[in-house]
């Protein structure tokens, strides 16, 4: 079962291991700081929140990490999901998309 | 158990209730039960058409009087929702098919008074008190030819009045009135008054406005809306031939007319049909005084008649005040009449006042200002109504082709402002049929006859103002950054402080990408973009995209280049799927905003400058088109509107390589 504080755990350490090479990934990093901290001591995270810093995927260079867009696109995809559950179904139904 | 006492072809005595009535033994029983032992659950009601008016008052002598009237047949009982058919030989209510066994009161006047038939339509021979009513002398069992009183001879009366609230009579309205044996239409006088004499029936239902029609109401406003999508659809069409003369111009030739002529010409065609909201803006005082002065006029005869309003309006503005405003507006006088603005003023309050029919004009004034890119300019609902009310009643006075002066070559679209204005006017006068509606019911003539009542206050009166303009004058993000603190400065350029754009919600946007073929689309375009990316990191690239636009997106091949704008100092188109059309660029451009604001860039990504990329398609390439939303940064004290349209790749391997065009400068939101 996969829950939120592993992939904060996880998104935390993939950021860290570009943050001292790449001055994006740092910023990235210190700007989830807050969120990944709530996720990791359990608090409660809307559905509708968003997680900082898509931007520097999309028109920034981040993407180039893939490693770090997944485990960024995980912990958001579980945010909107909102459960466990949610969080396989989804992932299940772009599987199936593909078909 | 719960029952109900007839006077046997008195009031409410109808077809319907004689399968419930109960044989006249069964029937003394249960009324004697009730009584002697009082309720016990049980309910009984007495006959309205009687002098007592509840069954726990009465005295013994009275009691008595009903149970000798059930026993002889002038009363029966109901039984409420019981069929029984106790009064028949079978399961059908039938002067045919009545029991032998019953009293030969009841059989006689059951036959005589059979309701809802030519044999009388249980208009005749009722008693008005517990005593039995006088008898015939036959006691033949064959039905009797009916005994119909002669109208207008009749005991009974009944004076109506209807006023304003300023106590003038609702004049000239016309009315119905019936009882069980009397059917009249009439028409209130000047007073608002009318005296209806020799009623035969004792209980009378009065309908004033007796011609108003919920249908006609409701099909006048489905016209109107039918109506004003048709002009948005007119609309559209002119503006898209205007782009495809634009668009077919070369690249080179189209940044140099940008400036002028084509786009002003889209501009110029959509400020006709709204030429006066338009004109109001510039006029400053003269046309705002007559716009206060109409709402003042108003309000001061609101609880008056129409006419009252005309004269009221007639009064305040004179001919030669009302000359200079209307050429102000460059309209000939000769064509709009004072009474023409007095009008098109009553009319659109009553359009505004209607919840529905607001809404679809502000969706009108949206999708209006959409469509002719005026997305600076916010127009406020009543003025528009007023506008849109006026020019639709001029094209009808004026025929809508050829109307003299000026306003002939500015009034757009008249055939179907003409349909517009009839519409409205037609809409108006069900409207007020239907606001005067009263209705008395069943009112006893013996305890009231006189019935009055003040009509509603006619509808808030529209404030006018002119349209509002934001006048291009949002500064640039970076001059609002040179604001902030240095702690917020540094947040909004190094860390995007919390961008988000205001569009399509998460769940929504999900919804969208499961749940129909366009977003499983998206999904697809998406992954073939990237073939070796997770599938989170397919979905939330998608999600983000949607969640960038104003509405979900729509599904398009284009074979033509698109661009993006990125700052001076990036070289790179980067690997992102948010792009636009040249023409839109060119619309941004033109439109004096700041090109963050007009694309919904965050702050850190506003510049002076701009590098333009394009890429070309190899052939055609599917992309996903939606409006921008509005964007909020560090907490809303940065936002962005957007507006203009994105076209989303979530597949760059349909495109050969971005190309740099060269650099172009921000506007300055002056």
């Amino acid at each position: 079962m996969t829950t939120l504080k592993q992939l904060a755990i996880n998104l935390e350490k993939t950021a860290e291991k570009y943050a001292s090479q790449d001055i994006e990934a740092k910023k990235l990093l210190d700007s989830i700081h807050n969120i990944i901290d709530r996720a990791k001591n359990g608090d409660v995270i809307s559905t509708e929140e968003k997680v900082p810093g898509f931007y520097w995927f999309t028109e920034g260079e981040l993407s180039q990490y893939k490693d770090l867009e997944e485990a960024y696109s995980q912990f958001s995809i579980f945010i909107a999901a909102g459960s466990d559950e949610g969080y396989e179904r989804m992932l299940k139904s772009v599987d199936d998309a593909m078909k | 158990m719960s029952y109900q006492l007839y006077v046997t072809g008195g009031h409410g005595f109808t077809e319907a209730i004689l399968p419930t009535l109960l044989h006249p033994s069964n029937a003394v029983d249960i009324v004697r039960d009730y009584f002697t032992r009082g309720y016990q659950g049980q309910h009984i009601d007495l006959p309205p058409d009687t002098d007592v008016s509840q069954a726990s008052n009465l005295t013994d002598t009275q009691k008595q009087s009903l149970l000798d009237g059930l026993q002889e047949g002038h009363l029966v009982l109901s039984s409420r929702y019981e069929p029984g058919f106790a009064l028949f030989s079978e399961s059908r209510a039938s002067p045919d098919t009545l029991r032998n066994d019953l009293p030969a009161t009841l059989r006689q006047r059951l036959q005589r008074q059979w309701p809802g038939t030519s044999r009388g339509g249980g208009a005749v021979l009722r008693s008005d008190s517990l005593a039995p009513a006088e008898e015939p002398a036959s006691n033949s069992t064959e039905p009797l030819a009916p005994e119909s009183p002669a109208p207008g001879t009749g005991p009974y009366h009944v004076t109506l009045a209807y006023r304003w609230p300023d106590g003038t009579g609702v004049a000239g309205l016309p009315f119905t009135l019936g009882t069980d044996k009397d059917g009249i239409e009439g028409t209130l006088d000047q007073n608002g008054e009318a005296r209806i004499e020799g009623l035969n029936g004792r209980f009378a239902s009065v309908r004033l406005s007796s011609d108003a029609s919920d249908d006609d109401v409701g099909h006048q406003r489905r016209g109107i809306q039918a109506s004003l999508k048709e002009l948005l659809k007119h609309e559209q069409k002119e503006a898209d031939a205007l782009a495809r003369e634009y668009q077919q111009m070369p690249w080179h030739q189209r940044s140099a007319v940008s400036a002028g002529a084509i786009l002003q010409g889209v501009a110029d065609a959509g400020i006709g049909l709204l030429r006066f909201v338009d004109s109001m803006a510039d006029l400053a005082s003269p046309s705002q005084t007559l716009m206060d002065g109409l709402k003042s006029a108003w309000s001061a005869s609101e609880g008056s008649s129409d006419t009252v309003w005309h004269e009221s309006f007639q009064a305040n503005y004179d001919e030669a005040r009302h000359r200079r405003w209307v050429k102000a507006l460059g309209f000939d006088p000769g064509d709009l009449s004072r009474k023409d603005i007095a009008e098109a003023y009553d009319l659109a309050n009553l359009v505004m006042a209607d919840p529905i029919l607001r809404e679809s004009l502000n969706d009108f004034i949206a999708e209006y200002a959409s469509i002719q890119h005026h997305t600076e300019v916010s127009y406020v609902a009543g003025a528009v109504a007023f506008d849109l009310v006026l020019i639709a009643l001029l094209a009808v006075a004026t025929g809508g082709i050829g109307a003299a002066g000026a306003a002939g070559g500015q009034i757009r679209h008249t055939g179907l402002l003409r349909h517009l204005g009839k519409l409205i006017k037609g809409y108006g006068k069900a409207l007020r049929k239907q606001r005067l509606r009263r209705l008395w019911r069943d009112t006893d003539l013996k305890k009231q006859n006189h019935l009055e009542d003040t009509a509603p206050k006619r509808v808030e009166g529209l404030k006018l103002k002119p349209a509002e303009y934001n006048t291009n004058k949002t500064k640039p993000l970076r001059d609002q950054i040179d604001d902030l603190s240095p702690e917020e400065q540094d947040l909004v350029r190094n860390f995007n402080a919390g961008f988000s754009p205001q569009g399509v919600s998460k769940e929504k946007a999900l919804e969208f990408i499961f749940n129909t073929e366009t977003g499983q689309a998206q999904l697809k375009s998406a992954k073939l973009g990237d073939p070796g990316a997770g599938n989170a990191t397919i979905l939330n690239r998608v999600l983000e995209q949607v969640q960038s636009g104003k509405s979900v997106p729509v599904k398009r091949e284009v074979t033509r280049p698109l661009v993006k704008i990125v700052p001076e100092s990036r070289n790179s188109a980067g690997y992102g799927p948010f792009f636009t059309t040249p023409e839109q660029l060119e619309i941004a451009r033109n439109s004096g905003r700041p090109l963050s604001d007009a694309f919904g860039l965050p702050g850190g990504s506003d510049a002076e400058v701009y590098r333009v990329f394009q890429i070309q398609p190899k052939g055609s390439a599917t992309v996903f088109e939606s409006t921008i939303a509005p964007t909020v940064e560090l907490n809303g004290k940065l936002r962005t509107q957007g507006g203009l349209q994105q076209f989303l790749v979530p597949d760059r391997s349909q495109f050969e390589d971005a190309i740099d065009l060269g650099l172009i400068r921000d506007n300055t939101g002056e």
